[in-house]
């Protein structure tokens, strides 16, 4: 069920943020309302899921400031780019683990993306979950394309 | 004598972070970073690499490509590999424990846990590698 996996997603997001960046989820567990947030990360877990990760700005400067363990208030291009895709990467490799993919199925490399999930809106073969939620106050959006065969 | 390492990610943070984890095994260690396997490869000819830390999904030439190189050539099939990568399912483990990985670390990993490796490799008895990078023939 896809909102197994989206549930799923929000699990590895948490714990993998929690162990590399040491941030935690807000108190306030429920879903915040979904928003146009800047930085969009894409990876594609082998042919059946596309996983993307929506990055409010300030957060996506808190993860890369505690994963690459400094001080630095703006962390400068590449390495803020290159600290969310790796997030990225470790979310989606977990999510392949977890749900047991076989292993000839390919871990994409995570990318920025102008685009978004809306580009599988049409296709009648592809479920879309999206949810928001609050990571140290600051919203992120997760979303699974599940692409039925 | 310092510890040559060489670090193999696509991902400049992550070759960052282990260079961080990496210090903290308090060894004289020099770095020396590939983006992908074809710069590790060359990385390789070029200097005497005591340890390697490669990620698996990578550009160009991925991790296990990159794995079956070092494998094959004899100037370098005893360097001890540790592989880091979010990779966890078990036949990719056994593939790149059958191409003489030495360890697979799973991301997110504990720093800790990547110390504690580097010593059993680099610990007591260790004898740095002969350089062998002049009869390193082309892969």
């Amino acid at each position: 069920m896809i909102t197994e996996k989206i549930e799923l997603l929000k699990r590895l997001t948490f714990n993998i943020l929690k162990e590399m960046c040491f941030l935690f989820q807000s108190e306030d567990l429920s879903s915040v309302q979904s928003e146009e947030l800047p930085i969009l990360v894409r990876i594609d877990c082998g042919k059946k899921y596309s996983l993307f990760l929506h990055f409010d700005p300030i957060l996506a400067h808190t993860i890369a400031r505690n994963f690459l363990g400094t001080a630095q208030e703006v962390i400068e291009s590449p390495f803020l780019e290159s600290a969310l895709t790796e997030v990225v990467n470790m979310v989606g490799g977990n999510f392949m683990n977890a749900t047991h993919m076989e292993s000839t199925a390919h871990l994409s490399l995570p990318e920025i993306v102008e685009e978004d999930w809306r580009v599988f809106g049409h296709d009648p073969r592809t479920r879309i979950v999206t949810e928001a939620i609050k990571v140290n106050d600051r919203p992120l959006q997760l979303t699974i394309a599940e692409h039925m065969a | 004598m310092l510890y040559n390492i060489l670090i193999i990610d696509d991902s400049p943070s992550m070759r960052k972070v282990l260079q961080k984890v990496i210090a903290m095994a308090g060894l004289p260690v020099e770095y020396f970073e590939a983006s992908d396997g074809i710069q590790g490869l060359d990385q390789c000819r070029h200097h005497r690499i005591d340890v390697i830390f490669t990620d698996l999904n990578m550009p160009n030439m991925d991790g296990f490509t990159f794995l079956k190189q070092i494998h094959q050539n004899p100037a370098f099939d005893d360097i001890p590999v540790l592989v880091v990568s979010t990779e966890g399912r078990t036949a990719l483990i056994e593939e790149a424990l059958k191409l003489g990985v030495a360890n697979f670390i799973n991301k997110p990993f504990q720093a800790e846990e990547i110390a504690d490796k580097l010593h059993n490799i680099l610990g007591e008895g260790y004898d740095h590698r002969e350089d062998r990078t002049t009869e390193a023939p082309d892969f």
